[in-house]
């Protein structure tokens, strides 16, 4: 294999890069719920499940993305789809940064609710992080961003100067 | 002003792009032709003083075009619909 | 002077400061206003027109006058208003708007002509004659204008911005706001309590932000704010201010009243206050504005000030009561405290120099009576601060009870208590709007210098609607927005017209409340965190080459590779003859690539493209042109078909959103019955351009067996999935340069190796790193259009692209493309030129003409879009649309660049440059 290059964007105490995972975006060609094999029903609304070690998040009207640290991410899920979704792989399309600062710093960026009240313990948004699009989602001690791979540098030196201040 | 995706909730105007009038129809004749009734739904748009349908698209968001009934004097939002769902049911 | 006892200010804090260089002490707990009124300092500024001395008015944001320029250097800040500046350590404020200095003003003089300066002023002096506007009337106005001066220096503050979600947001901490936000606390809401105040006491379970002005409301429950995070400190590298957006499901507006001046003879000398503010002054800050004062009055609420007097041992020498019999709650302060009442009376004018010294009164039986004074306390009464009702076009309505106007119709989700509501304000109060035959200037609008005669003035011309009259004598639109104007001057209007108040109507409000720092509203979004950029996988190898990096749209994209001592020409030039000689590299990421999968696919391709899809095989690519549905072009791009119903199609760097948005659109909204989605892959895949003849041998180092790279087995068009090293990558044989070339695509962590490994299987053909000049340079040797021709103007015809559009479908575009207009062929249409004077240089954007005729637009036949040095040529070379210009080739034309000087004769060409047979395409 060619030899991979990371993302040179060193932790601080609120935010990290999180280790490379698999992503599969999925597409359903018709309005209907697809159903994997890994019996996970897919959400239908902003909000994700988790299931055989793969998150599957809702991504927009019949769209969602797995996110998993599982190889073979894509080929899997291409079998579950059997011609019912496109299934494309985004493993490097996007990065992931992870945030566990309080909420307040957060806000300084993002412009929905992330209070518990309004963004509860599935919850996930597509929306904007300052004036990058990203798809926030809540996990242990803090949120997830996922933002294209070309933005993650200035994502992640405006979450870092919200955050680290 | 705010949109209430109906994907997403309620979202600021940031998050959205304006496209356009949701009550032309594109002409369904093949366009081999530049007919009036083409020129009509390129060119011509009513501008009503109140209530109008629009196309919005959730660009920062769902990317859902959303068909949005609104006022146009006052910006009250009326109703918001998935665009898909109301092209389907055309 | 400072009140020995008594005030809410800390005398154990002793705080220096400096106005107009000379040095203060104040407390903490102070405002610079009740700083330097302790200080004895009356005079604090000139006025806008006249430069008549002024003191300070108010106690609040109101404050018309009283306005310095605080801090200095590049923090410097104008107009700002020292009745809500917290004093601290250090503190440096000047006086403005007057020369040399504020007692000895020259441009005082302008009271002299005083009546050249009245209303209508600027719209009728200046006029004539019209040739003195640009060189004498525009400089002087331009220097006489304004009142403070800007730093003009890059705001050296830290803003920050955030957003907060509640479900009551009130505005005002006064006591009803304060138990309205304990009580929605109490019901279990998220509560916002704001006030433009420093704080108090904080509440339970509500959010306080104090040093917050709610600034303006919004449509959707939204509220903008500002929070004065250190103004009230010295310079310090923290957050200065945060620019807040709220949203709130409901909010609760208790933002209390504003008290109205009266309109007497001078009322704009040092010493004359509201007495609401005198009253705050003695009680808040320990401070009083003299020795000796007089309260004038037409409303009961006023006489709350008598006994505070009293108590701080401060003689009123007089009460003066506009109304017929006064009241008794006036009648009994005036009675306990041994002052006189001049009932039914009214003050004429006041009199003094710098500050007044006395006052004229007028009784109820015509007499008149002089009495000595050093400060005049005023109320006409108080206005609910009513602005944020009207954020959203609400109109006020006028209360005749209170004879004041309160909220009418409220932005959705709003609701007013206290004295915002005209609750418990102006007490048996008869308005007096202002005096007659006040014998002097009677101002109305202080900061603008607008006075009662300018209001006559303007409707004895006619400007009686009051959108009228505040734009003809500027009442209301200085830096306070006429807080303590507006009412008189538009009670004044209906006077003058004989009509009531309501029927002459209100001015607007509008946001901002009170000023906010356009830093505020950047908040961390300046310099170079004013958009994100965004970079491609091969940025960091690039950048250790050397390169020098161009912006397209959010991008950086590697524009050329200098080596020691060139320039970018010379850069530029050198990657040219490299590719076209040997082979290069050059990073495509940027453009646009999106993922189109499902079973109607290939019908969904035939409905944006111009031409035909479906018969497009498996395993190859083809060029598409994409219309808007007015017939011009939208975007061009290869889309391959990897699988039966899987393509990429990729679009210009440019344009990938906007692509990308017009293919939702075209399938939610057009053709929703088709089974088809969309994913951008752009930065899924890097893509890197390998071109030039020694191409394939170049990949073929690379590509894994038992992938066949020849002629033969992968023409030109072809598209196929491989693997690299065991990589799996993506390959298209495509060609923007014209030469031999390929795209070679591989998941974005692999780019930087990837380019690397093909400088290292390309050494031996003498491969060569090229940026975007290069890639331009050959492009236009070839005749490509890029964005420079497709710009939105140019039609399929103009390029020379007419034979792409199938004539079996439909497609976006299709109908108004056949216009007529769009396909006559005198149109500007492609064509290349060549200088007749080969050593000549010329630049997009010159235009075309005849030769031997006036070089005016009428003979305008086109213009260059594009140029090059083509270091294949030798010379400059360059695209443009020229009138019915293919059938013009050889004919010279005349290159006309007027802004940059440029006049050449160049010949009329085909665009392609170079191999205008193809045959390295298809090596």
């Amino acid at each position: 294999m060619l030899e991979a290059t990371t993302l040179n964007l060193p932790g601080t105490a609120h935010v990290q890069l999180a280790p490379p995972h698999s992503i599969v975006s999925i597409a359903a060609f018709k309005t209907t719920e697809v159903a994997l094999h890994q019996a996970a029903t897919l959400p239908v609304t902003p909000h994700y499940v988790l299931g055989n070690g793969v998150m599957f998040l809702w991504s927009g009207p019949a769209s969602w993305i797995a996110v998993s640290q599982a190889p073979d991410l894509e080929a899997r899920i291409l079998r579950a789809a059997n011609g019912l979704a496109a299934v494309t792989d985004q493993s490097d399309g996007r990065t992931i940064l992870r945030v566990t600062a309080p909420v307040a710093k957060l806000q300084k960026l993002v412009p929905i609710d992330l209070d518990e009240s309004a963004f509860g313990p599935n919850a996930t948004a597509l929306t904007l992080a300052g004036h990058i699009p990203m798809q926030i989602w809540r996990c242990k001690n803090g949120f997830e961003l996922c933002c294209f791979r070309s933005f993650a540098e200035s994502l992640y030196h405006a979450l870092v100067e919200a955050c680290e201040v | 002003m705010r949109i209430k995706c109906p994907y997403c909730g309620e979202r600021g105007l940031e998050e959205f792009l304006y496209s356009g009038d949701a009550t032309v129809a594109r002409p369904r004749d093949g366009g081999a032709a530049a007919t009036q009734e083409w020129t009509d739904y390129v060119y011509f748009r009513e501008n009503p003083n109140g209530v109008h349908r629009e196309l919005w698209y959730h660009n920062a968001g769902c990317h859902a075009w959303l068909v949005v009934t609104r006022d146009l004097r006052s910006h009250e939002i009326f109703g918001v619909e998935a665009a898909k769902n109301v092209a389907l049911s055309r | 002077m400072r009140l020995s006892t008594g005030g809410a200010i800390d005398r154990t804090k002793i705080l220096n400061f400096t106005f107009d260089g000379k040095a203060y002490q104040g407390f903490a707990g102070d405002t610079l206003a009740s700083a330097l009124l302790a200080n004895g300092v009356k005079l604090v500024g000139r006025s806008f027109k006249y430069h008549r001395p002024r003191g300070i008015l108010s106690a609040g944001s109101e404050e018309p006058n009283a306005l310095v320029e605080l801090r200095t250097g590049a923090y410097r800040e104008p107009n700002t208003r020292a009745t809500v500046v917290e004093l601290y350590e250090g503190l440096v404020a000047q006086s403005q708007n007057r020369f040399p200095s504020l007692k000895y003003d020259v441009l005082s003089v302008n009271g002299l002509l005083a009546p050249v300066f009245a209303a209508g002023f600027y719209y009728k002096t200046f006029m004539w004659p019209a040739s003195f506007w640009e060189k004498l009337y525009e400089p002087m106005i331009r220097r006489a204008a304004g009142l403070g001066r800007n730093a003009r220096l890059p705001d050296p503050d830290v803003y920050e911005k955030s957003t907060a979600f509640c479900d009551v947001l009130v505005v005002g901490a006064g006591a009803a706001g304060r138990a309205a936000a304990a009580q929605a606390a109490r019901a279990g809401g998220r509560v916002i309590l704001a006030d433009e105040n420093p704080p108090v006491s904080g509440a339970e379970n509500v959010v306080y932000l104090p040093r917050t002005t709610v600034f303006g409301v919004y449509d959707g429950g939204t509220y903008g704010a500002a929070e004065r995070l250190a103004d009230h400190l010295p310079a310090g590298p923290g957050p200065r201010q945060r620019l807040w957006r709220i949203v709130a499901k409901r909010c609760i507006l208790a933002s209390g009243a504003i008290e109205r001046p009266l309109v007497f003879g001078n009322n704009d000398l040092p010493g004359i206050m509201l007495a609401g503010a005198v009253e705050k002054y003695v009680s808040h800050y320990a401070v009083s504005p003299g020795r000796n004062g007089v309260l004038f009055l037409n409303n009961d609420d006023a006489a709350s000030l008598i006994p505070v007097l009293t108590e701080a041992g401060i003689n009123l020498a007089a009460v003066v009561d506009s109304r017929p019999k006064s009241s008794p709650a006036v009648r009994d302060a005036a009675v306990e405290a041994s002052t006189a009442l001049f009932a039914g009376s009214f003050i004429a004018q006041a009199f003094g120099g710098l500050a007044v010294t006395g006052v004229e009164i007028t009784t109820s039986r015509g007499q008149t009576i002089k009495l000595e004074c050093d400060f005049v306390a005023m109320s006409a009464g108080w206005n609910p601060a009513v602005h944020l009702t009207s954020h959203l076009d609400g109109k006020p309505v006028w209360d005749e009870n209170i004879a004041a106007f309160v909220p009418g119709t409220l932005p959705p989700g709003m609701e007013v208590v206290g004295a915002a509501a005209g609750t418990g304000l102006n007490a048996n109060i008869v308005p007096l709007w202002s005096v007659k035959n006040a014998g002097a200037k009677a101002f109305v609008d202080f900061q603008n210098d607008v006075t009662a005669s300018d209001i006559t003035l303007a409707k004895q011309e006619g400007f009686v609607a009051v959108e009228h009259l505040k734009r003809y004598t500027t009442l209301g639109m200085a830096t306070d927005q006429g807080k303590t104007a507006n009412v008189n001057g538009l009670a004044l209007m209906a006077e003058a017209t004989g009509k009531t108040v309501p029927e002459t109507g209100t001015t607007r409000f509008r946001p901002p409340y009170t000023p906010v720092a356009i830093g505020a509203l950047a908040g961390p979004h300046r310099g170079k965190n004013f958009r994100p950029t965004r970079r491609t996988p091969t940025h960091d190898w690039a950048a250790g080459l050397g390169a020098v990096f161009v912006e397209t749209g959010l991008w950086l994209r590697a524009q050329y590779f200098p080596q020691s001592g060139e320039d970018w020409l010379a850069a530029t030039s050198r990657e040219v003859n490299a590719v076209r000689a040997g082979v290069g590299i050059c990073d495509v990421t940027t453009l646009g690539k999106i993922d189109i999968q499902g079973p109607d696919a290939a019908a969904f391709l035939e409905s944006v493209y111009t031409n035909s899809w479906a018969n497009l095989p498996v395993g190859k690519a083809r060029y598409g042109l994409m219309l808007r549905e007015d017939g011009f072009v939208m975007d061009d791009g290869t889309t391959a078909r990897l699988a039966e119903d899987h393509y990429v199609m990729t679009t210009t760097t440019a344009n990938a959103a906007k692509v990308f948005q017009h293919l939702e659109f075209c399938h939610q909204w057009l053709w929703p019955a088709l089974a088809v989605c969309f994913c951008s892959v752009t930065d899924q895949w890097a893509q890197i351009a390998v071109a030039g003849p020694r191409a394939r041998d170049t990949l073929a180092k690379l590509v894994d067996p038992p992938f066949d790279i020849s002629n033969a087995a992968f023409p030109y068009m072809a598209a196929a999935g491989l693997t690299i090293s065991g990589t799996p990558a993506r390959l298209f044989r495509l060609s923007f340069s014209g030469e031999l070339a390929y795209e070679i695509a591989v998941p974005a962590r692999y780019g930087a190796a990837l380019a690397q490994a093909l400088m290292e299987a390309g050494a031996e053909f003498g491969i060569t790193p090229y940026g975007t000049e290069a890639l331009g340079v050959m492009r236009i040797e070839k005749g490509h259009p890029a964005g420079a021709e497709l710009n939105g103007q140019t039609t399929a015809h103009d390029l020379g692209l007419a034979k792409l559009f199938s004539r079996k479908k439909d497609f976006i575009g299709r109908a108004l493309a056949s216009r007529e207009a769009l396909t006559d062929p005198a149109r500007p249409t492609l064509i290349g030129l060549k200088l007749v004077n080969q050593g000549d240089r010329f630049r997009a954007g010159a235009h075309l003409l005849p030769q031997n005729v006036p070089a005016v637009a009428a003979h305008d036949q086109g213009f260059v879009t594009s140029v090059a040095f083509s270091p294949t040529l030798g010379y400059w070379i360059g695209l443009g649309l020229l009138q019915n210009g293919p059938a013009r080739l050889g004919e010279i034309i005349r290159v006309y660049d007027p802004i940059r000087n440029g006049d050449a004769l160049a010949e009329v060409v085909s665009p392609v440059f170079v191999d205008p047979e193809g045959t390295r395409l298809h090596a």
